[in-house]
């Protein structure tokens, strides 16, 4: 159909417009542009959100809403049924949605850009990555295989690990970026494993739509000529899952690969605000959406299981932070926490419009504190801040209203509220019901699965508002720096204003986002490749969303509950730390408060095993190839140096004296023959005779004989 | 009386010879060495002669004469040797102002 | 009969042949050999000149024993009237101080000798072991087979007719030995064919 055809050129467009531009602004960028280059690149960006959302208008006009393919055969496999590697793109209303969301976000992000890197040296180089880095997560948005996916997340991990070291003078960013791109490749080396292993099962058809013809179905003839069932999932399946997903642990750091996301905090904030918040880290939960047909119960209780630590250390940690952008980190962690356990809860729906609100609020956050930073000529620690709200008003306001949002915020006792209302409660209620499935299925610790968010849910509001009274509400502690805070430029304040608003209104009865992730949603839960399982099933109904919903608030009260604990924030931090110094000095909350500001001594654990494992593999790999091989070497030349010798000894000593020999035998039998040449006749008479007398005999004893 | 046979002619001209090549080993004078050369050549001759008498014949025929000849060849060649050689001698005289051997030794290695 | 009476050749003709008298050869022989060796011993050029010719005048008695009384004749005639006067001739052109003596010393002697005596008994025994029951110990003819003209005659007749070429030869040798000394010992145009104008260092110093 021709609105197929458009939508797909469309989303192609707004896909490579900002590499173009990214390449573009590298070439020329610096000598001919100057600083029309980050309104370039914004204005490119602008296109593709426009093309973005075009194609989803048009998507929504149209009825037919099976995925538009677009198959480009890459890498020839002989051998193989598939026959290919394939690259190109898999349109369905999920990528729908995740497209008008990265290039919208990613055009706000440009805009915020072109304010907050005003004046810096390496202005042009900042865009060209930035636009890279939006042409990367659009790759993973777009792809239609596993391998194209794979190379844009590499791709993604590249870009993130150039923007978190851009001012690669500082000692901080060079260690950030170098940390985040190699606990990326931990995880890519799971996601190896898991894609090998379905690599070596299916022969090479790697290719996503679970509709025709592609993984899903390949896996279940796989499965079933197995003989494996759901009730007895082939452990391989499990692996390969858990392996994918693995990927997700590194790239949306999750709980053994979290450790970079703090520290990557050394980058310019609208890479915080873009990388670390919307897109990338995003990136993870995206590819376990995705991936989700091939999921087993095994995987899932992993996922759900990993997203729950993950959730509860991140928001632990960050109640105790004074640096503010450190506290928005933490807060992106327990966030994928969230949207992590909602996968493996089952409840996929709300974890991925979860994503997409999250996106909205964080990244207006993290643009609200970009601008206080920069107002605050870079001091980050919320202990100078303090009464800001009164010369930073929009700022303040944009934070308030995504505070509001990421704790959830609705009118109590009724369904209305933010996005982050909708998001977070359904997947406290799958949560809910995936613990109670467990108990009932004789697991009896399956209510830490809901406990959890819930007790969570307090802490982020807590945190949130903690962080929003230090640096806007009270006295100001550093009067040189309230003096000198005045408001942004409009080029940081407007996206903050936008991504505000969105963050409001995108509930799914005024956008279509949660419409378009429910379409694409598996047919049944855990139902791409096996059987449906009974008690995920139960988990979250997919007729009735609003179910689950209406359990939460009536058993958690979160209405009031919100409210609640965003008081008790701004009550305890209005006057600064001192109430929290006290509070955190009482003898048990002193260790937990210890355990948190170390941020658990996860740092610490991974530098003394991890670090200095490989720093000592590095000393004796280093000690073999100085001791060993170029003792060898040397050895080497050492005995080619005697052969040398050797050779000059026996050519000196041997050869040369047998030709000086033979000189000296021939002169010395000239001199001595030369004597019977001496000039004397009658010697010349004496020898004559001699010989002739010698003749005479020899020629007698002939005759005679 | 002892019959006077070849041997006894022969084993003059080997005394001839020996005093010859005795002469022209030890003389220092050049002309000395010359008349050594004369004694070998008269001993050829009386050798040649000595076995041209005792040579069979038929008594019919010819006499033999070809050591009679030989001999007289010897001797005309003597003659010119001896000119030369004394002719030799001059100019070794001329160069030298001396006729002794022992003096030309220029050409030695 | 005188020899003056033709009938003297006749006479000897008819004669019986004669013997080599033991004691006409042992003196002749003896001259000769001890000549020969006297030349040896002299130190003194002109006295070695003398033995030569009374050696060469036994070596010309030893031809008349022998039956060639041309050969002996002209031997004497030639050799001692002739060479052994161009070796005088050079004896008296190379004088040098009458008392110098040129004499090699003792191991050349010794040496000399050595090799001498080496050839000698060499030859003797190659004489002595050397069967010669093949030479003919008759008497020889005093005459020749032309009648009237003797040895003389027939010596003619074979150096123009069995010896030409030899004969021929040794004229031309001849000539080219009077070219080639007279164009050695001629006077240079230094002025070198005498002692006094070598320029070098005087004759009196040999010893």
């Amino acid at each position: 159909m021709p609105e197929r055809q458009l939508i797909l050129d469309l989303l192609i467009t707004a896909f490579l417009a900002p590499l173009l531009s990214s390449v573009i602004v590298i070439f020329i960028g610096k000598r001919v542009m100057g600083k029309a280059a980050g309104w370039f690149a914004t204005a490119v960006m602008a296109g593709a959100f426009g093309c973005s959302l075009y194609a989803a208008m048009l998507w929504m006009g149209i009825a037919d809403h099976s995925p538009i393919l677009l198959n480009i055969p890459w890498i020839p496999l002989p051998g193989t049924e598939a026959g290919w590697l394939y690259l190109g793109a898999m349109i369905d209303s999920l990528t729908i949605a995740m497209m008008t969301m990265v290039t919208g976000i990613a055009m706000l992000v440009h805009l915020y850009s072109v304010g907050y890197m005003a004046g810096d040296s390496r202005y042009e180089r900042f865009f060209a990555f930035l636009s890279l880095f939006s042409f990367s997560m659009l790759g993973i948005v777009m792809a239609n295989s596993v391998i194209m996916l794979f190379v844009f997340w590499e791709l993604v991990g590249l870009t993130s690990y150039l923007l978190i070291g851009f001012w690669f003078e500082k000692r901080g960013p060079q260690l950030a970026c170098k940390k985040a791109f190699v606990m990326n490749r931990i995880g890519d080396m799971g996601f190896l494993i898991g894609f090998g292993i379905l690599f070596y099962k299916l022969g090479g058809v790697l290719l996503l739509p679970a509709a025709q013809g592609g993984m899903f179905d390949a896996l279940r003839q796989v499965i079933e000529a197995e003989g494996h069932s759901i009730t007895n999932p082939p452990l391989w399946l499990t692996a390969a899952g858990i392996g994918l997903f693995f990927g997700a642990i590194g790239k949306s750091a999750q709980f053994p690969l979290h450790t970079w996301l703090p520290d990557a905090m050394e980058g310019p904030t609208p890479v915080s605000s873009i990388v670390h918040s919307a897109t990338m880290v995003a990136a993870g939960v995206y590819l376990t959406a995705r991936l989700y047909p091939i999921l087993t119960p095994g995987a899932h209780l992993f996922i759900a299981t990993i997203g729950l630590i993950t959730l509860v250390m991140a928001a632990c940690m960050a109640m105790v932070m004074t640096d503010i952008k450190r506290v928005l980190a933490y807060s992106t962690l327990s966030q994928l926490g969230y949207m992590i356990l909602g996968l493996g809860t089952g409840a996929y729906a709300f974890a991925l419009f979860h994503l997409i609100t999250h996106a909205f609020f964080k990244c207006c956050l993290f643009q609200c504190s970009g601008s206080v930073i920069h107002t605050a000529h870079h001091q980050q620690d919320m202990r100078y801040y303090g009464g800001l709200w009164r010369k930073m008003p929009i700022t303040a306001a944009c934070y308030l209203v995504c505070t509001l949002a990421i704790a959830g915020a609705s009118l109590p006792w009724t369904n209305l509220g933010v996005s982050g209302f909708y998001s977070k409660d359904g997947i406290i209620a799958g949560a809910v019901h995936y613990g109670q499935a467990m108990i009932l299925g004789g697991y009896s610790f399956g209510w830490i699965f809901y406990v959890g968010p819930m007790v969570v849910a307090y802490m982020t509001v807590f945190y949130m508002a903690r962080s929003f009274t230090l640096t806007f509400l009270g006295k100001p502690r550093d009067k040189h720096l309230y003096d000198h805070a005045h408001e942004a430029p409009w080029t940081m304040v407007l996206p903050q204003v936008v991504l505000a608003v969105m963050a409001i209104i995108t509930v799914p009865a005024l956008l279509p986002y949660f419409d378009l992730i429910v379409a694409t949603e598996p047919a049944q839960m855990v139902a791409g490749v096996l059987a449906p399982v009974p008690w995920l099933q139960q988990a979250v109904d997919v007729a009735g969303h609003s179910v689950g919903m209406t359990l939460t608030h009536t058993v958690l009260l979160m209405g009031l509950g919100w409210i609640l604990m965003l008081g008790l924030g701004i009550a305890l931090y209005l006057p600064g730390m001192k109430y929290s110094g006290k509070i955190a000095a009482l003898p048990g909350i002193n260790l937990l408060y210890t355990w948190a500001i170390n941020k658990f001594y996860f740092d610490a654990l991974y530098d003394t095993v991890v670090v200095n494992a490989f720093k000592a593999l590095a000393i004796v790999v280093a000690a073999w190839d100085k001791y060993l091989v170029d003792g060898v070497v040397n050895l080497a030349g050492l005995l080619g140096k005697l052969l040398g010798w050797g050779v000059g000894w026996f050519d000196n000593n041997v050869v040369d004296a047998a030709v000086n020999g033979a000189a000296t035998m021939a002169q010395n039998a000239g001199g001595t023959l030369r004597q019977t040449q001496s000039g004397r006749l009658r010697q010349y008479m004496l020898l004559l005779f001699t010989g002739a007398t010698f003749a005479a005999v020899v020629a007698i004893y002939v005759l005679m004989m | 009386m002892i019959t006077v046979t070849l041997h006894h002619f022969v084993l003059v001209s080997f005394g001839l010879v020996a005093a010859g090549v005795a002469c022209m080993v030890t003389k220092r004078n050049a002309i000395g060495i010359l008349m050594g050369v004369e004694l070998v050549l008269n001993a050829a001759a009386l050798n040649f002669v000595a076995f041209n008498r005792f040579h069979p014949w038929d008594p019919a025929g010819q006499a033999p004469l070809d050591g009679f000849m030989f001999a007289m060849f010897i001797i005309v060649l003597a003659a010119a040797e001896a000119a030369i050689a004394l002719a030799i001698i001059l100019n070794l005289y001329n160069n030298l102002a001396s006729v002794d051997v022992d003096k030309a030794r220029e050409m030695r290695g | 009969m005188s020899p003056w009476n033709p009938g003297f050749t006749t006479m000897l003709a008819a004669a019986p042949v004669q013997q080599v008298t033991p004691i006409l050869f042992l003196a002749f022989a003896a001259m000769t050999v001890a000549s020969a060796w006297a030349i040896v011993a002299s130190p003194n050029i002109v006295r070695m000149a003398t033995y030569l010719l009374l050696t060469l005048t036994g070596v010309a008695g030893m031809y008349f024993m022998l039956g060639a009384e041309l050969l002996a004749a002209v031997q004497l005639i030639v050799y001692a009237g002739g060479t052994l006067i161009l070796i005088v001739f050079g004896v008296m052109l190379t004088a040098s101080n009458p008392g110098s003596v040129l004499k090699p010393c003792k191991w050349e002697w010794a040496a000399g000798l050595t090799v001498a005596a080496a050839m000698a008994l060499l030859l003797t025994m190659a004489l002595v072991y050397t069967p010669m029951t093949w030479a003919y110990d008759g008497p020889v003819p005093v005459a020749s087979s032309i009648e009237g003209y003797g040895q003389v005659a027939a010596v003619g007749r074979a150096l123009l007719s069995d010896y030409l070429v030899a004969f021929e030869v040794a004229g031309v040798l001849l000539l080219v030995v009077m070219i080639g000394a007279a164009y050695m010992a001629r006077k240079r145009a230094g002025g070198q064919s005498s002692p006094e104008g070598t320029g070098l260092k005087g004759s009196g110093s040999e010893q």
